[in-house]
């Protein structure tokens, strides 16, 4: 096991921000941390890396407890902080330089690593540029190379991607993959779900400390009774027509609003047929029609009764 | 690793312009102004002589002894300027040159000596002191020409006994003539050393997971926090005595502020005071946990206060508070090192200079270790960097 943390707890007075948590990563995974903001994600990733106290608990990295002064965990283990950490006075070479000599000592071999992590995250062409002269995806990337030009087995990522532009945003969930693929454990807290759902091995979701529920997307989205989500555009109804609808077979849910037709399905088959059936034999016009599958923000909604981005 | 750490230490503060600004520039602009403030305090206090006009009647030309004293002291001897410019007038002009300013006083032989004055002050002091010391050797001679006749006939023996008389002359305390305003520029270096701190500052806030971004991730190395520490406080105190040093150099080549002569002993009063003033960063930057802009407050706050008190403001404020409360010119690090560049300055021994060292070093040590007492820790309650973004 990479990681294996039972039990854990950590307060903040009186407030719980890590409430009984137990997990474990494999060795190879990614394994996404998905929760709203203040879920406790980053808390429990401090906890993990021996930053935080914390009250109750056990954490081991790589079958070994997990401690302040466990240097020998500490080298194999990479972070990626949500805030950027770097020296504002120093190139986009020496930053990197700097935080790869606290792991590597050998000159050459540091050389070696820093030049492999500065064209991993493809910054080759900004090497000699210092930090404020980097926009803000390329400075994330410049954050990406200095937690991982050591090479770590283990690497940790706190929302990479914050207040990034798509395109770094996509260099950097390809650079996670390409990582992985290289052999590194990843663990991965965001809570944007289209990244969690796009890398991700196995998810957590957490919510005020506490785990909402753990698994694969599809194992996750198999939880949660919604099959399908259908949505009409520009189509005129009357209480009679909506009423017909919620009778068809597998619906759960009817909304309407501006010409615009949302209907929620449980798990069944032809629910889109039998939608389109009805508006045909009713002989209404309609504009576009959009067919789609849970995502984990209704994972969330259906366990919290909120959205993931409350 | 250490030298690892090091370099990137030394490269971070060389680029840390706003640092630089202060604890370098800063210092060398005020002390400009310190210049310009003070250069006709200077002058005022500089003495050139009580200028007095003798009138050349009879009594004043029969009177041959009194001649010969009178150019005796209207000499110059070396530097110094003569005890008195003296301008031989009739009595009208004398009177003149005494309502329009032009001298302090005027010497009348009628035939007892009289002083003429239109005023009273330090110059006027001096010519009448001048005057009384020398009716009091006239006086001696007369008794010991009365009681000795044989003086009259004998010389030698005449000029021995006059050999050891002197008129009225300055007296430093040490080696160095008393200049004032050198106490307000050992008092602004006293003060750049203690700005010192703001490295001191810098160099905890890296190493402090609960501090700086780049303190949390420092401290998720494998890197002993002992180490990284030491290694900020030597490129630090590196820094700072270089440019003390330079300070120096600029003060003394460029506005001609004397330091004396003794360079080895005034570069180790700047390598001690370095050390203190960044480690008394460190222990601030340790002991507060709070943002770096807060840190820098208290740091300014108390660097002014202890300069304050070793004489930046007035110089005067220095030797009062040795005097009322001497433990508090004992206890600031500011007074320490005034203290040590004035006891270079005017003394020909260096007891005084030691203690200031010793004392010095000894707070520097008190400061490393309750640096080391308030950063050991290695785990957080909570991590406020992490979650603002610091």
């Amino acid at each position: 096991m990479v990681i294996k943390v039972e039990n854990l707890v950590k307060r903040y007075g009186e407030l719980i921000a890590v409430d009984h948590l137990s997990l474990e990563v494999r060795q190879g995974e990614i394994f996404g941390l998905l929760g709203p903001n203040g879920s406790g994600k980053t808390t429990l990733i401090n906890c993990i890396l021996s930053l935080l106290k914390y009250d109750k608990g056990n954490i081991s990295i790589f079958d070994k407890p997990m401690a302040p002064d466990a240097y020998d965990i500490k080298r194999d283990i990479g972070v990626i902080m949500q805030n950027v950490a770097v020296f504002n006075e120093l190139t986009v070479y020496e930053n990197t330089d700097y935080f790869c000599g606290l792991y590597i000592k050998d000159k050459e071999e540091r050389k070696k690593l820093v030049d492999e992590a500065i064209g991993f995250v493809g910054l080759n062409d900004f090497r000699s540029f210092y930090p404020k002269k980097l926009s803000g995806g390329l400075l994330r990337r410049l954050n990406i190379a200095c937690g991982i030009a050591h090479k770590p087995r283990l690497i940790i990522l706190d929302e990479p991607t914050v207040a990034v532009d798509p395109q770094s945003r996509n260099n950097i969930l390809e650079g996670i993959v390409r990582l992985n693929q290289q052999g590194a454990t990843i663990v991965y807290t965001s809570h944007y779900m289209e990244e969690v759902e796009q890398i991700c091995s196995r998810i957590m979701i957490i919510d005020k400390g506490r785990i909402i529920a753990e698994g694969t997307k599809e194992e996750l989205k198999s939880m949660i009774n919604i099959g399908e989500i259908v949505s009409v555009e520009s189509v005129e109804l009357d209480r009679t027509l909506l009423d017909s609808i919620g009778q068809l077979p597998n619906v759960s849910q009817v909304g309407y609003e501006n010409q615009n037709l949302t209907v929620i399905f449980t798990k069944g088959r032809n629910n889109l047929l039998h939608l389109m059936d009805l508006l045909r034999k009713e002989n209404l016009s309609y504009g576009s029609v959009y067919s789609k599958l849970p995502t984990l923000n209704d994972v969330f909604l259906e366990f919290t009764g909120k959205q993931l981005r409350d | 690793m250490f030298m690892h750490i090091f370099k990137y230490r030394m490269k971070c503060f060389l680029g840390d312009k706003v640092t630089l600004f202060w604890t370098m520039l800063f210092p060398i602009l005020l002390s400009i102004l310190f210049l310009m403030a003070f250069s006709n305090l200077s002058n005022v206090d500089s003495f050139t002589g009580a200028r007095v006009a003798v009138v050349n009647n009879d009594a004043y030309k029969s009177d041959k002894m009194f001649q010969e004293t009178l150019a005796s002291v209207t000499e110059k001897h070396g530097d110094d300027a003569p005890l008195l410019s003296m301008e031989l007038v009739s009595l009208e002009e004398a009177g003149t040159l005494l309502e329009q300013g032009k001298v302090h006083g005027v010497i009348l032989l009628e035939p007892d000596i009289r002083l003429v004055v239109n005023q009273s002050g330090i110059y006027q002091s001096i010519i009448k002191s001048f005057l009384d010391q020398y009716k009091q050797v006239s006086a001696s001679y007369k008794s010991l020409f009365q009681t000795n006749p044989e003086l009259l006939t004998d010389g030698d023996k005449l000029v021995d006994y006059s050999a050891d008389y002197s008129y009225l002359t300055e007296k430093g305390l040490g080696k160095n003539k008393t200049d004032n305003t050198v106490t307000y520029f050992y008092a602004l270096l006293a003060m750049a050393s203690l700005y010192g701190s703001f490295w001191g500052v810098r160099v905890v806030s890296e190493v402090q997971a609960d501090q700086t971004m780049r303190g949390a991730r420092i401290n998720l190395a494998p890197a002993h926090k002992m180490k990284m520490l030491l290694a900020g406080i030597l490129a630090a105190w590196i820094i700072q005595f270089v440019e003390l040093s330079l300070l120096i150099l600029f003060m003394s080549l460029v506005l001609k502020v004397s330091f004396g002569n003794q360079v080895g002993y005034i570069l180790l009063t700047c390598l001690v005071g370095a050390l203190t003033g960044v480690t008394l960063g460190t222990l601030v930057g340790g002991l507060i946990k709070k943002g770096e802009g807060i840190k820098i407050g208290v740091l300014l706050g108390i660097s002014m206060i202890m300069s304050g008190l070793a004489g930046l403001y007035f110089a005067s404020f220095k030797y009062f508070v040795t005097k009322a409360i001497p433990i508090i010119a004992y206890v600031n690090p500011a007074n320490l090192i005034t203290d040590a560049l004035y006891a270079l300055y005017y003394y020909d021994t260096y007891q005084r200079f030691a203690l200031n060292i010793f004392l010095l070093l000894a707070f520097s040590a008190v400061f490393c270790m309750l640096t080391y007492l308030s950063v050991r820790r290695d785990q957080y309650a909570s991590i406020p960097s992490i979650q603002e973004g610091n």
